[in-house]
């Protein structure tokens, strides 16, 4: 099927246009003490959504600020005590961790119907239908399943996951379909895994060679002084080795997905992931924090570049249907407490 | 009137129908397949303008116009709310009032957290009742003994300890305004010689200060420094300072990175240590004169200590504690006149 018709998704932001959005975010962030960060956060959103086009078309984001502060106003109370509680006595924080786990799949479940329903593309909008009880399942039990078998279980739960994120969104009517395979799955982890060891037997054995023949005190002495730069080789390793499993698996998850006659074309290559975050990391520490509209900016170009549609893009086939309006808190909690909700 | 090119979509397929628009005087029109649609302008909600993406007028069937031509979008009268939007849009493209926003939101987030949190920790600290600080106090000693092992037990003699306590407890009767505190001995280990005051009035004194001290009258004087710390609540005021920081950094950066955010929020919690330490220093100088001990006791210990850390002077603006020898100059000084030695 060499011939099939691709359509490159474009991302049109520019750093210089979108630091003034974000500047301007901050400060009235900072003046409102905070109220103003929920039409900040729909005005970002709007920003990267509005200069992502697919076929000419761009998306669009149409979430309710105030909706959003509702929740935020939630999640800040829940914090607050949360943080209180971790002051007080461990006893009481620990029991706000365990219902938060318990809340953890409903929330889940809220936040990525929020997102969906407030997004749209050709003037239909998206949606999440994943079911409460999967959700329980992939986040909960099987993570409690995978303490028991060391881990082996892992590759498993992060394609059943993958699979209920692509497979609860609809576009329109149009349900997503997913049909990457849990063996592939298994090869990137262990693909992976084999890294993460080669580079840390590479990294030891170096330091090991660069001290074997000083004396053992001395080498005592100098592994004490050495302790930051073996942080930050330990760290760098880190970053290259999920940098390669999130290029890995994002690649799968996009090629094994697809939507009615569309389908999905990545290929994110792991070097150019590490040369991302790294320089933004760098860039973003050294500066303060003023480059991260550029590092945003940056992230989200390539991340287009990479990803392309497949297949004829008649997009007349898709129909869509109005939607209630979902409350916000369960998107916000999830932020706050910083859920991780990305692919992989 | 006002033609312009537009994409048509009706909510209902995905499909875009490109239509020419035309503006009039109270309506806008457009006709899609020979059918004319027509809408009152009051009816249209044009979106808020970002960027320079296209511009979106939402109608009131459900359906949306999107276009490039901005010139014709901005001839739109915009409902009274998206006058705010306009303006925002048009701060955000001009470079001057960008740099101008830079300016105000680096001032106004450096005035928050230097003086915004530093008053509300003392409001928090206030409403907080005393039993639940002391509480707290017990606690952190408990960790600090067992679960980081900084301390080990005391090895000083027991009628050392006895004296010491009596003597403390004889410069406490000696004033007013001395407030409720504990004396607990530990060996200091790595943190070798040492004093802190912990929330609830709890104060431990390391045995390599007191082996250190020439004289009771210095361990005095860092006790009082440390009752300083304890009148003040700087302890449980500092615990709720670096709180407070987080949350207003995690509620004002829903869009910044938390670890970048991070590093100003340190050298600002290193300056609060500071200005605790000067307050607490003036606390000790005022105990020491009521009490009648010589102020230069304390310029003694801190020399010592100084003296201790080998020359490794750490750069002003890292350190919690203000320069020594700034620092104990107000204790050189000799005692007030009623005090008749």
């Amino acid at each position: 099927m060499s011939g099939e018709q691709k359509t490159p998704v474009v991302f049109t932001g520019r750093t210089g246009e979108y630091f003034g959005i974000w500047i301007v975010n901050l400060l009235l962030s900072i003046l409102t003490l905070g109220i103003y960060s929920a039409w900040a956060k729909v005005r970002r959103k709007k920003y990267f959504y509005q200069h992502t086009f697919i076929d000419g078309v761009a998306f669009d984001y149409h979430a309710s600020p105030v909706a959003i502060l509702k929740g935020r106003f939630l999640a800040f109370g829940l914090f607050v005590l949360y943080s209180i509680s971790a002051e007080i006595s461990p006893v009481l924080s620990g029991v706000f961790i365990i219902a938060f786990i318990i809340f953890l799949p409903w929330i889940i479940v809220r936040s990525l119907t929020f997102n969906a329903r407030n997004s749209s593309y050709r003037g239909l909008r998206f949606d999440f239908k994943g079911r409460l009880w999967d959700a329980v399942l992939y986040y909960i039990l099987l993570p409690i399943l995978m303490v028991l078998t060391l881990g082996l279980l892992y590759p498993f739960i992060s394609q059943r996951r993958n699979r209920f994120l692509a497979e609860g969104h609809r576009f329109g009517r149009s349900p997503f379909t997913a049909g990457f395979k849990v063996k592939d799955f298994y090869f990137a982890y262990l693909k992976a895994l084999l890294l993460l060891v080669g580079l840390l037997l590479a990294a030891g054995l170096s330091i090991g060679l660069l001290n074997v023949n000083k004396t053992d005190a001395w080498a005592r002495e100098s592994m004490q002084q050495a302790i930051v730069p073996l942080i930050f080789i330990y760290l760098l390793i880190l970053t290259i080795c999920g940098a390669f499993l999130r290029a890995r698996l994002l690649n799968l998850v996009w090629n094994g997905t697809r939507v009615e006659h569309v389908g999905f074309s990545a290929n994110l290559r792991s070097r150019d992931l590490v040369w991302l975050y790294a320089t933004n990391l760098l860039l973003i520490v050294l500066s303060l924090g003023l480059l991260t509209p550029w590092a945003q900016i940056r992230t989200m170009r390539y991340h287009a570049e990479r990803l392309s549609l497949v297949g004829e893009t008649d997009f007349a086939h898709f129909v869509g249907e109005k939607k209630a309006e979902v409350k916000a808190a369960g998107e916000e909690i999830g932020e706050m407490f910083d859920v991780e909700l990305a692919l992989g | 009137m006002r033609v312009f090119e537009a994409d048509y979509f009706d909510g209902i397929t995905a499909d875009a129908k490109p239509v020419l628009v035309t503006l009039e005087a109270q309506h806008l029109s457009f006709g899609i397949g020979g059918e004319p649609e027509r809408f009152l302008l009051a009816a249209i909600r044009p979106q808020a303008p970002v960027g320079s993406a296209r511009r979106v007028i939402e109608l009131p069937d459900g359906g949306r116009l999107e276009t490039r031509d901005h010139a014709a979008f901005d001839s739109l009268r915009l409902p009274a709310g998206n006058r705010f939007w306009r303006l925002l849009h048009f701060i955000e493209n001009h470079l001057a009032w960008v740099l101008l926003a830079l300016l105000l939101a680096v001032l106004a987030g450096w005035g928050m957290i230097r003086y915004g949190v530093p008053l509300a920790a003392e409001q928090v600290a206030c409403m907080m009742p005393a039993g639940t600080e002391s509480g707290l106090g017990e606690q952190v000693l408990k960790a600090m003994d067992h679960k980081y092992g900084y301390f080990k037990p005391t090895r000083l003699k027991p009628e050392r300890r006895k004296a010491l306590e009596q003597a403390l407890a004889a410069f406490c009767a000696r004033q007013e305004g001395c407030p409720p505190h504990r004396l607990e001995f530990r060996r200091g280990g790595d943190i070798g010689a040492n004093a802190m005051a912990l929330p609830g009035g709890i104060i431990v004194v390391t045995d390599e200060l007191v082996a250190l001290s020439r004289s009771d009258d210095q361990v005095l004087a860092v006790l009082a420094h440390e009752l300083g710390h304890v009148q003040r609540r700087h302890s449980l005021r500092h615990a709720l300072q670096a709180t407070l920081s987080g949350l207003v950094l995690v509620a004002l950066t829903g869009d910044f990175d938390a670890l970048a955010s991070g590093l100003p929020a340190v050298l600002l919690q290193l300056n609060y240590s500071r200005s605790m330490e000067t307050e607490a220093d003036a606390y000790a100088l005022a105990a020491l004169r009521q009490a009648c001990i010589p102020p230069s006791a304390f310029a003694e210990i801190l020399s010592a200590l100084q003296r201790q850390a080998k020359g490794g002077r750490m750069p002003e603006m890292l350190s919690s504690h203000p320069g020594t020898v700034a620092r104990i100059a107000p204790f050189k000084d000799g005692l007030p006149a009623g005090c008749g030695i």
